[in-house]
């Protein structure tokens, strides 16, 4: 580099988040007479739009070439400043963030004058690192215009047909044999109590619109290529140019030549619970998954059936093989959207759920209460078949215990209430109590339930069951709890337990596949729970929906419109422009060990024939893991070079 | 004709050796240049003036080393560091790791075979804790390892005398040798002297090979007949401290992997010829100051 050294410095006063601590004047007092520094200013927010407007004129007007800002965490405005020193003319990289608030601040408020020094180190450490950083420019790296969508159900569906809306080729996977997901099962859903497959339209129409018909539609979509009982398998390649292998499990029925005649039904000879209403019913082992099934068409249940033939026999449009074996189809697409929803907690062993046949979970309640479902809207005693008259619900069943599952799953209160109302409706002379620790209804169309549950008679009782035993003799449910220090006892003949969500069993193996960091709880973590919710730590890889967390429906459908705007915005250009702040190997160095490739998180190294690592920059996250472990010194990252980091090390040091 | 001159420290005169291991080439070397200076070989006690490459042999271990050295240093336009204990402080760098006054003990008084032993304190200069003598002295160029390789000595020495700077390995013994880089991970440590596999990396065999943090330029000569490298030639030229680095790099390898690691157990093989330059010592070295 030619011109000599100008580092400006901008010390951000942050109101008096910095400056009530932090002595701002001494600062930039010891900024002056560090080496190269060529000016240095004070302002109250640098981040405000006059703030940014002070630094690009000022680096314009004194020629500076480096800038050091001393202000909040790089994390909340690098990229603003960044921006704007942009504009101002220089290379966006050439910037130094010193954190006195976060660092400095906020952490040493009781003893200012110690805060005022490390401000100064970190000032320093800034300034002799700013001075060694060189100008990284961007590649333009051509992208697929096609989408992964893993998870068939509400919030699959939804981003899927508006990405086709958008014009991207869509490839939507499900593990089951038919889509819809839980909302299927779900007979009426809140706010608006219109049953679970006429959901109300959201997303495409301004006419009611049901979610078996929108399943329909992802079908028929000539952009929507949908693989039922399909998993994905394997997954290579970075954002823009993902290269994915799905494994698409046998139906053993043609999908076009199936019109759902229920023939073979009639004459297959196995006959097993059916999991689509929990056991409620039963089916044979050539069955349709669910009366909503999308498509529409029969599939064999390969862990039930003989393979006696009978059905091959009888089919009229011979579309059953028995013969079918999984097939491996591999897509190229540009991003890929995780959205493998959640599942209700199992509670086996709690409450002697498992051990008495009445004792159920809402989910079963909320299948009898389906007008179509198994008992057509009849709420029964799985026992006996009698209609119970005294109902007991628990809440928090696998929900914020910290032995089980720490976290709140915030719509088991509102399903509870929504079913007690169903409940008390249709039969206004059962007696139904809520047990709760707290009931918890946040968001503006809840807090009716509530208070119509009241008006209704539901009884609300504070408090924590302790167990339910079953009276040997009347077969009648004892709740016992503990109520205020009291212990109660409450008879029922049906007993609810309101479970939480827990992550889809499969989200573990697909976060290996995909790369993707699980939350300790166990559904899948984002960026930020704030500020990026459906963006995860690899790029062009989002998430949408319960799998990363218990969400009602209309949370769901809001983020898959998210996920849906955030793809199209990544893939419409055609090409993403990546900038080179990444790693990247000096060949004479590398001895092609493949430890970077070992470590590296996103896959984004590799050892070329000639023996020597590459960076794939398009995949490299800049995490630098592959820098600090090469053994040979071969790998760096750029502007976190060793020579950089030892110029801030000195700084801080002050030697 | 330059002015050729070996100067030895704290050593045992296998670099000098390495030296004279060029046979008949030294012959043609001596045509180029004067040996001045060389305990072995030219029998002068003093150091001469007007050198114009200084090879160093040995590391600092006594006040006495860093008055030669800096005689040295003074004297010559060009000084080398020839040898790991120049370069790094080398195997006796080691020492380092104990306190100096225990190992005096132990040395004149502790060891088995001494009856009534004196620490010599009258007419000898006092002993320091090994260094590398870069700690003293500018050091122009260094050609480490343990000997050096003579033919890396040869080239060096035609190099400064045509007045280029000497072309150096920048990679690692893995590099040089034909069972390696390691392509996987290893499952379990093996002593050394379990029989090795042929043909197969002995790091992903799990011997603890220093092959992928070590400097290169000896043609991997260890690992070629089975030999776990020991990291003679100190590290890569990029690396900030071989002991890290392997660590690093074991860490990759061995994390939840390897049964039986335990860092405890071979952390002496990290630093066995650099210690003394280590980023440890360093730490040691102010704890020294600090205390003092």
């Amino acid at each position: 580099m030619g011109e000599s050294l100008r580092i400006g410095v901008f010390i951000c006063r942050c109101g008096t988040d910095i400056a009530g601590v932090v002595d701002v004047k001494a600062l930039s007092e010891y900024a002056r007479k560090i080496p190269n520094v060529a000016y240095v200013t004070e302002h109250e927010f640098l981040c405000s739009r006059e703030g940014l407007e002070v630094l690009k004129r000022t680096i314009r007007r004194y020629g500076i070439n480096r800038v050091v800002i001393a202000a909040c965490s790089p994390k909340l405005h690098e990229l603003t400043f960044r921006r704007a020193i942009q504009e101002a003319g220089l290379n966006p990289f050439l910037l130094e963030i010193a954190n006195i608030r976060e660092q400095c601040a906020w952490p040493h408020s009781h003893e200012p004058e110690k805060a005022t020094e490390k401000a100064k180190y970190l000032v320093r450490a800034a300034v002799l690192k700013v001075a060694t950083l060189e100008e990284i420019g961007e590649i333009s790296v051509p992208v697929k215009t096609s989408v992964l969508i893993i998870g068939g159900g509400i919030a699959g569906i939804t981003a899927a047909l508006k990405l086709a809306e958008y014009g991207f080729q869509v490839y939507l996977v499900e593990k089951n044999a038919t889509l819809g997901g839980r909302v299927l099962q779900l007979g009426t859903v809140f706010p608006t109590e219109d049953c679970g497959v006429c959901m109300p339209p959201y997303v495409l129409e301004r006419h009611r619109k049901c979610l078996y018909k929108y399943a329909q539609m992802v079908m028929v979509h000539p952009r929507i290529k949908v693989f039922t009982r399909s998993t994905v398998e394997h997954v290579e390649g970075h954002v823009g140019n993902f290269k994915v292998t799905i494994r698409r499990g046998p139906r053993y029925v043609d999908e076009k030549d199936c019109v759902a005649c229920g023939v073979c039904e009639e004459v297959c000879p196995v006959e097993v619970p059916n999991e689509f209403d929990l056991g409620l019913s039963t089916r044979k082992a050539i069955y349709m998954p669910s009366p909503y099934a999308v498509p529409h068409t029969y599939v064999v249940d390969e862990d039930h059936c003989t393979r006696c033939g009978a059905c091959v026999k009888a089919c009229p449009f011979n579309a059953i093989s028995l013969n079918e074996k999984p097939q491996d189809v591999e897509v190229e697409v540009g991003a890929i959207i995780v959205a493998t929803g959640a599942e209700e907690f199992n509670p086996k062993g709690m409450y002697g759920y498992g051990t008495y046949p009445d004792v159920i979970t809402q989910l079963t309640l909320a299948r009898m209460l389906d007008p179509s479902g198994p008992t057509k809207g009849e709420v029964i005693r799985p026992s006996d078949g009698r209609r119970p008259s005294r109902i007991v619900m628990i809440q928090c069943v696998g929900s914020r215990d910290p032995k089980i599952n720490p976290y709140c799953s915030k719509v088991c209160c509102a399903i509870a209430l929504k079913h007690a109302r169903s409940l008390k409706k249709r039969y206004p002379e059962a007696e139904i109590a809520i047990v709760y620790k707290d009931i918890r209804l946040a968001g503006k169309d809840y807090e009716q339930y509530y208070t119509e549950c009241e008006e209704l008679g539901v009884k609300f009782i504070k408090g924590e069951v302790l167990d339910v035993v079953q009276d040997p003799e009347t077969k009648m449910l004892r709740v016992e709890l503990e109520s205020y220090g009291e212990r109660k006892e409450l008879i029922a003949d049906l007993v609810v337990l309101s479970c939480g969500f827990v992550p889809s069993e499969d989200a573990k193996k697909l976060a290996e596949i995909l790369g993707l960091n699980l939350a300790p709880d166990g559904f899948f973590m984002t960026v930020h729970p704030k500020l990026a919710p459906i963006d995860t730590n690899t790029d062009g890889i989002f998430i949408c929906g319960a799998c990363q967390g218990p969400k009602d429906i209309s949370e769901t459908v809001t983020q898959a419109l998210a996920v849906a705007a955030k793809v199209a915005a990544l893939l419409a250009k055609g090409v993403i422009k990546i900038d080179l702040a990444k790693a990247f190997v000096d060949e004479n160095y590398c001895i092609g060990c493949a430890t970077c490739v070992m470590v590296c998180p996103y896959d984004a190294v590799e050892i070329t024939p000639r023996g020597v690592a590459q960076v794939i920059e398009a995949a490299c996250q800049g995490c630098g893991i592959c820098a600090a472990e090469c053994p040979a010194g071969a790998m760096q990252l750029r502007n976190y070079k060793d020579d950089q980091i030892y110029a801030a090390i000195r700084g801080v040091l002050g030697a | 004709m330059k002015r050729l001159a070996i100067i030895s420290l704290m050593s045992d005169g296998g670099c000098h050796i390495a030296f004279l291991e060029l046979h008949e080439e030294l012959l043609h070397l001596l045509g180029q240049v004067e040996l001045i200076h060389s305990y072995m070989l030219v029998d002068r006690r003093e150091i001469p003036e007007h050198i114009d490459i200084a090879l160093i042999e040995g590391g600092v271990r006594t006040t006495h080393d860093i008055e030669l050295l800096k005689e040295a240093r003074s004297k010559s336009k060009i000084l080398v560091a020839l040898g790991s204990c120049a370069c790094f402080g080398g195997i006796p760098g080691l020492s380092n790791l104990y306190d100096l006054r225990a190992s005096l003990d132990y040395v004149y008084r502790g060891t088995p075979t001494t009856t009534e032993g004196v620490i010599p304190h009258e007419n000898v200069p006092s002993v320091i804790r090994v260094a590398p003598i870069s700690r003293f002295v500018q050091v122009d160029l260094q050609i480490p390892g343990c000997p050096p390789e003579p033919e890396e000595i040869k080239e060096a020495i035609v190099s400064l005398i045509k007045g280029e700077v000497p072309s150096q390995p920048s990679k690692t013994v893995c590099d040089e040798c034909e069972l390696g880089p390691p392509k996987e991970k290893p499952r379990r440590l093996r002593k050394i002297y379990e029989p090795p596999e042929p043909d197969r990396c002995l790091l992903e065999q799990g011997y603890f090979c220093m092959g992928p943090v070590t400097r290169a330029g000896c043609g991997a000569k260890c690992p070629r007949i089975g030999v776990p490298c020991d990291g003679c030639s100190g590290p890569a030229p990029k690396a900030l401290d071989q002991g890290i680095s392997i660590l690093d790099a074991l860490v990759t390898l061995a994390y939840k992997n390897i049964e039986n690691f335990s860092l405890k157990q071979h952390s002496a093989y990290f630093y066995r010829y650099t210690f003394a330059s280590s980023v440890i010592e360093d730490l040691l070295r102010k704890k020294l100051r600090e205390r003092r």
